[in-house]
């Protein structure tokens, strides 16, 4: 499945898909596929996602990254302590919540 | 304090999302993105022509490193250097690498007509490409195809004095495309036989004639009537619309009010460059754009205030010199590796600068104070302008020697931390005395 995060140059939260592939290694999910990348290309990987995870600086996007997933997969904000300490586990544990696996 | 920081977030959250949700806007943002590995590329060659490559520049002459000197056994200043095989070399490379800097560059109004007009294809649900195609079309059409003469184009009307130029063409000429593409009485129908991408040239016909025509009539008609005494369309919208605004934009006064915004967006935790990118691509990238061509000598412009990205590394020195709050000191240690690429979030959402109030002053001051320093010292001639683009993740000292060719540049940015440091101090020592609530 794919984790997708979205922020404006993909640049910030690259930085915590690291942390979040170390948490799903050490958790042994292997199927899952993290990434990182600017909300400008969304509509076109839009059709690829399983969740889409926002950086908390464009959250104010949130209405539109929801209009280019018309429904299709479960978009939510991330929470901007976790954001900023970087906690790969908690996002990761909150992008399976919202794929329904945990 | 937090009933009136939330009555202001219901005010900044939906103006936020409204001007970032901005469909036009957001097309020409993208536009500007896609062409933003050109004048990379534009840059790069720039600074080897320029920097590397001069025979009488930083490297090579006799004000820098004196390599020339070194490599050719000649005084720089002599008529035997000039004509040496060396300088002769130096400069066909020179002129090989200029070729790249007109692509970023030079024709950079032309690219983004092509760029603007595909995305404004997608958003208006038009045939992006071949609305790019028109569109650039349209562009030539109003653009003098003769010098004196020769029929030939003034490079000049395809750079950074021709970026409104662009923008308003590729607008008027998509929305006229889209329009007229979409009227079914203007399409000719071909049999279903025809192969499709003959059909759909065919189906085209009607809407690129009318643009392209009512372009030609207008352009006549400007020529004719030499309004303000410019005969072409990127004379009179450079002398009505981008001289006074670039004027503008140049002043201490809008700056600073750009910069108070920017970081007070940021405060709130919204993407303060995202949502005021307009005024970015509208002012400071044609005013860079004009610098590394060497048009003019624009002290504020994208590179300036990239350079000052680095601010927030103030406060993390400060934090590491002053905070005893164990919690500030562990989101510092996270944050630093990346702040030192100029990336600040994980600090802004982590400390956080996010909405606290105790940050808010330094954060807003601090690029403010560097924004007046920077005046300051570009105008009193200490430190060149902001001449070559720079990825914004350059870190500190780099960024700023690379940006202006000099480590006059770099000696800036170092300037500009002592002074934040100072300035994010007293505000980390005041936050000592607030006890660590937030604790796990």
């Amino acid at each position: 499945m794919n984790i997708f995060l979205v922020c404006n140059a993909g640049m910030s939260t690259s930085i915590l898909v690291k942390k979040m592939q170390e948490a799903a290694a050490a958790k042994s999910l292997t199927d899952t596929h993290i990434e990182a990348f600017s909300v400008e290309v969304l509509d076109q990987r839009a059709a690829e996602a399983d969740v889409v995870l926002l950086g908390p600086q464009i959250r104010h996007m949130k209405g539109d990254v929801e209009k280019i997933l018309a429904g299709r997969c479960p978009v939510e904000v991330i929470n901007m302590q976790d954001y900023g300490m970087i906690r790969g586990d908690k996002v990761l544990a909150k992008a399976l919540q919202l794929l329904g696996k945990e | 304090m937090s009933g009136v920081i939330s009555g202001f977030e219901r005010v900044m959250m939906p103006l936020a999302a409204r001007i970032s949700g901005n469909k036009y806007l957001l097309a020409m943002r993208d536009a500007f993105s896609m062409l933003l590995p050109f004048i990379i590329v534009g840059s790069f060659f720039g600074i080897v022509q320029w920097v590397l490559l001069d025979p009488w520049g930083t490297v090579m002459g006799a004000n820098g490193l004196n390599l020339g000197a070194a490599f050719t056994g000649l005084d720089t200043a002599g008529d035997a250097y000039k004509n040496s095989q060396f300088v002769h070399s130096m400069q066909v490379i020179q002129g090989l690498c200029n070729n790249v800097v007109t692509v970023g560059f030079g024709v950079f109004s032309f690219l983004l007509v092509a760029a603007f007009a595909y995305r404004l294809g997608t958003i208006w649900g038009g045939d992006p490409f071949a609305n790019a195609l028109t569109a650039l079309g349209a562009f030539i059409i109003v653009t003098p195809q003769s010098v004196g003469d020769v029929g030939a184009f003034d490079l000049s009307y395809f750079g950074n004095k021709a970026v409104l130029t662009a923008i308003i063409v590729a607008t008027v000429s998509s929305k006229m495309f889209i329009g007229l593409s979409k009227n079914k009485k203007l399409t000719i129908k071909m049999p279903d036989t025809v192969p499709p991408a003959v059909a759909n040239s065919f189906a085209v016909l009607m809407p690129v004639f009318i643009t392209l025509f009512t372009f030609t009539l207008f352009s006549t008609f400007l020529a004719q009537m030499e309004f303000m005494g410019s005969k072409a369309l990127n004379d009179l919208i450079y002398a009505l619309i981008q001289a006074p605004l670039m004027g503008f934009s140049q002043g201490i006064g809008f700056s600073l009010l750009y910069q108070g915004i920017v970081w007070f967006f940021w405060w709130f935790g919204i993407h303060g460059h995202n949502v005021t990118a307009a005024i970015q691509n509208m002012v400071y990238m044609p005013a860079q754009l004009a610098n590394q061509s060497g048009d003019a000598a624009y002290i504020f412009s994208n590179g300036f205030f990239e350079a000052g990205l680095m601010h927030v590394l103030g406060l993390l020195i400060a934090i590491f010199l002053f905070s005893k709050r164990d919690s500030w000191r562990a989101v510092a240690k996270v944050g630093f590796p990346a702040m030192l690429f100029n990336i600040q979030e994980p600090i802004a959402f982590g400390l956080p600068i996010v909405l606290n109030p105790l940050l808010l002053i330094p954060y807003i001051l601090a690029p403010l104070a560097n924004t007046i320093v920077g005046w300051l010292a570009v105008s009193a001639g200490l430190v060149p302008i902001f001449k070559y683009v720079v990825p914004w993740t350059m870190p500190l000292f780099f960024g700023g020697t690379i940006g202006t060719g000099s480590l006059a540049g770099g000696i800036l940015q170092l300037v500009w931390l002592a002074m934040d440091i100072c300035i994010y101090a007293p505000f980390v020592i005041a936050g000592n005395k607030i006890k660590d609530t937030e604790e796990e």
